[in-house]
């Protein structure tokens, strides 16, 4: 028997796809991808996903750039070369507050992006599913999900014929 | 048993403020002033939640929106306190001073800064106010139509009056966004009032909506008030940065700090997070640190502006406070009140 990443079954709709992952998570299958043309409100509760580090990478990173933009700040103008501009103080915080809110502002940006990246396991420029020529629907009408073989409770018929239960439009085999 | 007393509180507190009245004019007026304007923000500011939900719709105000009509509706009790400061304009405003007693500044502004146009305006916002607040505390109805051409007055008028009745205090400052930032604060302020009586009675959705509607205003708050500091510390001209130091001398620069950190800084700390936007006990927390927070930075505002710290001050600010501050509870208290029915 050739070797296969899993198997991937299209659904017609987004509701179906999301009763299914539901119903697939609860049997207790995890190695779950579902893929759909665009974000699916519920998928990622039936996946029972939960982000907590993206919104905490971008407040570290917030913090970091903050932090770091403000010492510079007063690195240079205190330390390194402490000279006196229109009678203010060599630490004039206010004007220090708006560089190291800025770069805050884009650390935090950056940190969520590339916490985002990780992730999601990105850039991916290689992935089994595209052996599938139906998978090219993903980008318009085809709302798939792909069942890893890899998942402690695939099964080869059992998971195929639970898949056609949950109302798959069709099931295919991929490749490894 | 608490909403009985609160009648009997303002009353004695009121008591108080006549005594005061008697013993000490001059500090009567200031000590009221104070308090007047800090509890105005409540129905200014929800007037003006009340009009931007007019013009956007959305669930959270539908949610809400009962909460924002009952404070509109104390609008009148506003105006009633100003009444008592008609009274002595002169002991407020120092521009009222002789001409030739004034620095050259403030003279040139004496066109604009007089007492019969001074009452003109006054009149002129308190009727305005009060027409919206009626249309749209009364009847919900009309009030679709007044959102827009309201909002557009509202920020006009808010912003004179935040030049007549803050900034002419001082009368050689003078800060072009100063009214926005007195705008800010007060919705702020308003916001924070109604999330602290609505959080327990709305869903999570709306919760979150109405935490994010409110972290917005603050963050509008910091912007206008940041945007002043830094072009008039920048600047140092005297007659502006009097301004600061006035409110940096003494115990003013920490009560500053502390309205700061209360008003702004705790509250933007919790609303980062997303779960405590929708966390009943988080929102509250943050609703009451910044309602604290706002009556500091309020006196804070105020009372350095006038030159020296009369003793009667000392607890006649804390008695008109809870004065005018009765007056509101007990005039919205019985609104809000009935609602809390929708607990299950």
């Amino acid at each position: 028997m050739a070797k296969r990443y899993g198997l991937l079954a299209r659904f017609d709709t987004a509701d179906a796809l999301v009763a299914a992952v539901k119903a697939m998570h609860q049997a207790g299958y995890r190695a779950l991808e579902p893929c759909t043309p665009y974000p699916v409100a519920g998928l990622p509760e039936a996946l029972g996903f939960t982000s907590r580090w993206v919104p905490v990478m971008a407040l570290a990173a917030a913090i970091m750039g903050a932090v770091g933009i403000y010492f510079l700040q007063w690195y240079s103008s205190v330390v390194s070369y402490p000279f006196v501009v229109g009678g203010k103080p060599l630490h004039s915080w206010p004007a220090f507050l708006i560089p190291a809110f800025v770069i805050g502002l884009l650390s935090a940006v950056v940190g969520s992006v590339v916490a985002m990246l990780f992730g999601n396991r990105l850039p991916r420029p290689y992935h089994p599913a595209f052996h599938v020529a139906e998978f090219d629907r993903v980008t318009s009408d085809g709302f798939f999900l792909i069942v890893a073989a890899s998942d402690p409770c695939f099964d080869d018929s059992r998971t195929a014929a639970r898949l056609r239960e949950l109302a798959a439009a069709n099931i295919v085999e991929v490749p490894a | 048993m608490m909403r009985r007393m609160i009648p009997v509180v303002g009353l004695v507190a009121l008591a108080l403020c006549v005594v005061g009245a008697m013993l000490d004019w001059t500090a009567f007026l200031r000590s009221w002033l104070a308090a007047t304007l800090t509890w105005g923000a409540l129905p200014l500011g929800a007037v003006a939640v009340l009009m931007t939900h007019n013009m956007t719709g959305g669930a959270w105000g539908h949610a809400s929106r009962h909460v924002w009509r009952v404070l509109a509706r104390s609008m009148p009790l506003f105006v009633l306190a100003m009444v008592p400061l008609l009274f002595g304009l002169d002991e407020l405003f120092p521009w009222m001073h002789p001409l030739d007693e004034l620095p050259e500044t403030v003279r040139h502004k004496r066109l604009y800064l007089n007492e019969p146009f001074l009452l003109a305006r006054w009149l002129f916002y308190v009727v305005i106010w009060l027409g919206l607040a009626w249309l749209l505390g009364h009847r919900g109805s009309q009030a679709r139509a007044v959102a827009a051409p309201g909002l557009i007055l509202w920020v006009l008028t808010l912003s004179f009056f935040s030049f007549d009745w803050y900034m002419s205090l001082e009368p050689a400052f003078y800060s072009d966004v100063f009214g926005l930032e007195r705008i800010c604060a007060m919705v702020a302020s308003s916001l924070a009032l109604g999330l602290l009586v609505l959080v327990p009675c709305v869903q999570a959705p709306i919760r979150q909506d109405l935490a994010n509607i409110w972290l917005a205003v603050l963050l509008g708050w910091a912007f206008m008030g940041f945007s002043q500091l830094i072009i008039i510390w920048s600047a140092n001209m005297p007659a502006e940065i009097g301004w600061y130091l006035q409110r940096t001398e003494g115990v003013w620069h920490w009560i500053g700090r502390l309205a700061f950190i209360l008003f702004l800084l705790i509250p933007f700390i919790i609303l980062l997070s997303t779960p405590a936007k929708q966390s009943r006990r988080w929102l509250r927390r943050a609703a009451g640190i910044c309602l604290a927070g706002y009556v500091l930075h309020m006196q804070w505002m105020i009372l350095p502006a006038f030159e020296e710290w009369r003793p009667a001050q000392g607890w006649l600010v804390p008695a008109a406070l809870v004065a005018v501050g009765a007056g509101f509870v007990w005039m919205t208290g019985r609104g809000l009140e009935c609602r809390e029915a929708c607990h299950g």
